[in-house]
């Protein structure tokens, strides 16, 4: 065991006295983070497709997420954190490296798309130059193990690259077949320090409760014939992609709602026995913890099912809480952050010292200055190049504004999240001093990438060889 | 973003010669003209050193503008090349490719746009009719839909009452709004073929010979031939000092024939130059002049013998190195000239640079500012580009000649039933009108010190070369010619043999560019019905 003092870990149970406590001396003077937690336990917890608006701690009226509220109410919460993508492969993948997706490249599942011949995006051959956080984490000494329910975090994309052990198995898993393997692992490991990846699709679209839905938030009169199926999701799915949206009745709309309520309260549930596990082990008091998901999943908001289409909030905006093993009392941080800053701030908090290459390479900041109270508040770019349907480019400003380009057709959206929240009212027209300025800072900052937005767009697939490059 | 809005009202209270107000951005106190003039050789004006006095008013503008020595158009042709100054990109990127091009093939943005952003009031007076005349094409059927192509955020859309003729209008538009915070484009066609058509007659013989009759009045009734100026039918017959009828040469002009023409090309052009003198003298009385920018600018220059024709027909310098003046309000940088070549597109990059106006990611040209202060010039491209697009082949094959077939054909061309029509000619070549728009053939890329032409197909050129049809001549193209601009500044002679690692240089340079512009190449209206092939899920 590393520490030396034994805490009784209060972190599930925390009683309501203490938290009072704390933020009563948050007011008077507010605690500094200690950042020294160098050869802490990372617990890095994806919960595929979680959008930060069903939270209830986020804003969402439903009591769905009692565990996950609690995290976020006595750590460090980023209430206002906004993924690199909305869908799996490249969202997760940029926080592994520290890049935008059109940085490490892993923006499709295929590098080279023309059947019969598809050969899969593999970062070790698109971005070899790229060190991942396993990688490092491993070089310090870490064992490293990923849990994951496969798909679109499989090892195959480069996923794998720095883990001791990378389970992949299954497609769609859920965390009722990762975390019983993840909590073997660590028991089988717990006297060393560890970087444990721990992801599940338990809220996707493709995922159902093993033991069936009970609809315990479907209100009772429902008279529809959907059943919550993922047969009935990728159906709608679909249908939202040929037709441009999807007509439902408000009953059935609530009814879908419901289920991914459902979904979310059995992963809720299922997270916290997780980590009471890990508490147990008495692992927790050295453990930093981060929780959050790759992008969100849209039930209708824009009239259509799923994500990867769209950068829409539904999609983008997610939920980040980070939790320390002492001396971070937790706070509510309302600064605009990316999901690719996530690297660079573990890396901090661990006190691991940047390489010159490393340095160069990482994109985002680390957010350890806003866990001690200053604001870190800046523009953040989302891009989604989606089964070749559709390629966007997404600015979200710090004060509010959010302009979303598609490469396809040259459309142009903004809008003003502050009075739009639901992004129904394109300002772009009105608003084109703005949208124009916004743009050309959405451009330079995919420009600096080396990737130019203007003229025409690409056919999606990163050219592995030069000769596939498109002519 | 919010701060602009603070000053967006600063304008109105911001008079002349009153110093801006601190951190205001210029473009919120900055009028800006546009002044286009179409077939203007820079070398035909005084401040660029011509000894005809052609452009006093002109010349009073250069005195306080920054001059442009080594100003490269993108194109040849006017829509062409002005679109690519309008948008800063180059004519694939924008879309703007061929006369033909629609509204909807027009992707690039353009200036009128970002200034609308800013709260400009666009007006255009205009006289080109490149940018009005929708033509329709008696056999394809094709429209040529010049107005809707240019006219997109223009407040005020004018042409000249009569065509081709000076843009008087502006002139009381400009006393009528001159409270408004404003963009005047003033495209000018009257410097354009049919030489000094529309001078008045006192005017247009000023520069003539004495006692000279026009030679081409004595072969046969042309439209137009019993007046006395030039337009596309007898320039089209010159070729290498002869001018043919009926496929044989009927004329070897004389000395005075050329400087009978060039007298009426010059007459054009100080006609124009008194249009600038009017509008120079009202801005000053409006009291205008110190809040307002000026760009004056020629779209395209013209050849005048030096390559045997009259035309802007390919991309030598005498029809792509053009006049640019920049007059900044205050005079600033008054009386600079540069000599580092810039381009077309590199016009609107420094108009917005100037006004404090972001620059568009898309656009290909650059500000280039730093050449008139002076400060670091590593930015400047040091490669010009130009395209010739092939109007006759392309445009005056599917316009001019299906005119001149039906109006003028059987009393020009008596012997036609012994050859092709060109038409046929073409199509044989191309198919049915080429779905393959704007054949980039010829492409050039220029230095400050070289130029280098690229012909693509040298033979195909040989085979449909409207001067070889016109004299029964066969006419040779080579692929590659270089020229040394120092010592040959009207490029007649080829020195690719003499400096062949120059060539080779150059001409991979612009192998590059091509495929570039290539890959590039706007989407068009094309845009979003291109196939795509979703892939499965997941």
């Amino acid at each position: 065991m590393k520490a030396g003092i034994v805490i009784t870990c209060s972190f599930i149970l925390g009683c309501s006295t203490h938290g009072q406590i704390r933020s009563k001396v948050k007011i008077e003077e507010p605690p500094e983070l200690n950042a020294r937690f160098k050869g802490a336990n990372v617990i890095m917890v994806s919960l595929d497709a979680l959008q930060a608006g069903h939270v209830h701690a986020l804003g969402y009226p439903k009591d769905v997420t009692p565990v996950i509220d609690r995290l976020m109410r006595e750590n460090y919460n980023f209430t206002n954190a906004v993924s690199v993508s909305s869908w799996t492969v490249p969202a997760s993948m940029s926080w592994f490296t520290g890049v935008l997706p059109s940085q490490h490249k892993v923006v499709n599942k295929f590098s080279f798309y023309d059947p019969p011949r598809q050969i899969p995006s593999r970062l070790k051959e698109l971005s070899p130059n790229l060190i991942t956080l396993a990688e490092i984490l491993k070089e310090q000494g870490y064992a490293t193990a990923a849990f994951t329910g496969g798909a679109g975090v499989s090892g195959i994309f480069g996923f794998n690259r720095g883990f001791d052990r990378y389970v992949d198995d299954v497609k769609f898993g859920s965390m009722e077949y990762t975390v019983p393997k993840a909590l073997q692992w660590l028991k089988d490991n717990k006297d060393k320090k560890f970087f444990l990846f721990l992801h599940g699709y338990d809220v996707h679209g493709q995922c159902e409760p093993s033991e069936g839905f009970d609809y315990r938030y479907v209100s009772r009169g429902y008279d529809g014939t959907y059943t919550g199926s993922k047969k009935e999701q990728e159906a709608l799915r679909e249908e939202g992609l040929t037709n441009g949206k999807v007509e439902l009745r408000q009953e059935d709309v609530d009814f879908w709602r419901a289920v991914y309520d459902e979904k979310i309260n059995r992963l809720d549930r299922k997270l916290g026995e997780f980590l009471r596990e890990v508490d147990d082990l008495g692992l927790m008091r050295n453990t930093i913890l981060c929780v959050t998901s790759d992008h969100g999943t849209e039930v209708y908001e824009h009239q259509r099912f799923d994500h990867g289409f769209s950068l829409y909030e539904e999609l983008i905006h997610v939920p980040l809480l980070i939790k320390v093993p002492a001396g971070g009392r937790g706070r509510q941080i309302g600064d605009q952050v990316s999901s690719i800053d996530i690297m660079p701030t573990i890396l901090e908090l661990l006190q691991i010292e940047l390489s010159p290459v490393l340095r160069s390479q990482l994109r985002g900041i680390s957010l350890v200055e806003a866990m001690r109270a200053r604001t870190v508040s800046r523009e953040v770019y989302s891009e989604t190049d989606y089964r070749r349907y559709t390629y966007k480019r997404a600015l979200r400003t710090s004060d509010g504004w959010k302009f979303i380009y598609t490469l396809e057709s040259g459309e142009k959206e903004l809008y003003n999240l502050r009075n739009d929240p639901g992004e129904r009212n394109n300002l772009a027209e009105k608003e084109a001093r703005l949208a124009y300025e916004l743009e050309q800072r959405l451009f330079a900052y995919f420009k600096s990438m080396g990737r130019d937005l203007s003229g025409n767009w690409e056919t999606g697939c990163y050219p592995v060889y030069d000769s596939q490059a498109p002519r | 973003m919010v701060i602009v809005s603070f000053f967006i009202c600063g304008c109105a209270a911001v008079t002349a010669g009153e110093p801006a107000l601190v951190n205001t951005p210029v473009h919120e106190y900055t009028n800006v003209i546009l002044i286009s003039i179409d077939t203007l050789r820079n070398d035909h004006l005084g401040c660029y050193g011509y000894r005809r006095k052609t452009s006093p008013h002109i010349d009073r503008l250069a005195k306080r503008a920054v001059l442009f020595e080594n100003f490269i158009t993108q194109a040849n042709l006017t829509p062409i090349s002005q679109m690519s100054i309008l948008t800063a990109q180059y004519p694939r990127a924008n879309g703007m490719i061929e006369f033909e091009s629609s509204e909807a093939d027009v992707t690039g943005r353009r200036l009128p746009e970002i200034l609308k952003y800013y709260d400009y009031y666009n007006a255009a007076f205009l006289s080109s009719i490149e940018f009005y005349k929708n033509v329709k094409l008696s056999r394809t059927g094709a429209l040529i839909p010049a107005r809707s192509v240019f006219e997109k955020h223009f407040d005020v859309y004018e042409p000249t009452r009569k065509n081709g003729d000076i843009p008087w209008d502006a002139l009381g538009w400009i006393k009528r709004n001159k409270e408004k915070k404003f963009f005047l484009w003033l495209p000018l066609g009257s410097v354009h073929w049919p030489y000094s058509w529309m001078v008045p007659e006192a005017d247009r013989k000023v520069f003539d010979p004495p006692r000279y009759s026009p030679f081409f009045r004595k072969y046969g009734a042309f439209p137009n031939a019993n007046k006395d100026y030039m337009g596309i039918g007898i320039l089209s017959r010159i070729y290498r000092g002869e001018y043919y009828c009926d496929f044989s040469p009927a004329h070897r002009l004389t000395k005075e024939d050329v400087a009978f023409i060039i007298a009426r090309y010059d007459a054009g052009i100080r006609y124009t130059d008194m249009f600038i003198g009017r509008l120079l003298s009202v801005l000053e009385k409006q009291d205008l002049m110190d809040k307002t920018l000026i760009i004056l600018h020629s779209v395209h220059g013209e050849d005048l013998g030096e390559h045997g024709y009259f035309q802007h027909y390919d991309i030598y310098d005498t029809e792509v190195k053009n006049a640019l003046l920049i007059k900044f309000p205050g005079n600033k940088f008054r009386g600079k000239r540069i000599f580092h070549q810039v381009q077309g597109i590199d016009i609107v990059p420094t108009l917005l640079d100037y006004l404090q106006i972001p620059l568009d990611e898309s656009f290909q040209g650059r500000s280039v500012t730093a050449l008139i202060k002076n400060t670091d010039v590593s930015q400047i491209n040091e490669f010009a580009y130009t395209s010739r697009i092939p109007l006759w082949e392309f445009v005056l094959s599917r316009y001019l000649l299906e005119w001149y077939q039906m109006i003028a054909m059987p009393q020009v061309f008596t012997k036609i039933e012994s050859k092709k029509h060109y038409p046929e000619m073409l199509k044989e070549y191309f198919g049915t009108f080429p779905e393959y728009r704007y054949p980039p053939y010829d492409i050039a890329i220029r230095t400050n010190r070289w130029k280098l032409l690229w012909r693509k197909d040298p033979a195909l050129q040989e085979k449909i070369s409207w001067w070889g049809f016109i004299s029964g001549k066969n006419i040779s193209r080579k692929e590659i010619e270089l020229y040394d601009l120092t010592q040959d500044p009207f490029e007649r002679t080829d020195v690719a043999a003499a400096y062949p690692e120059v060539a080779a240089m150059l001409k991979e340079k612009l192998v590059l560019w091509d495929n570039k512009q290539e890959a590039g190449r706007s989407p068009g209206a094309n845009r979003d019905s291109r196939e795509r092939s979703i892939i499965p899920y997941p």
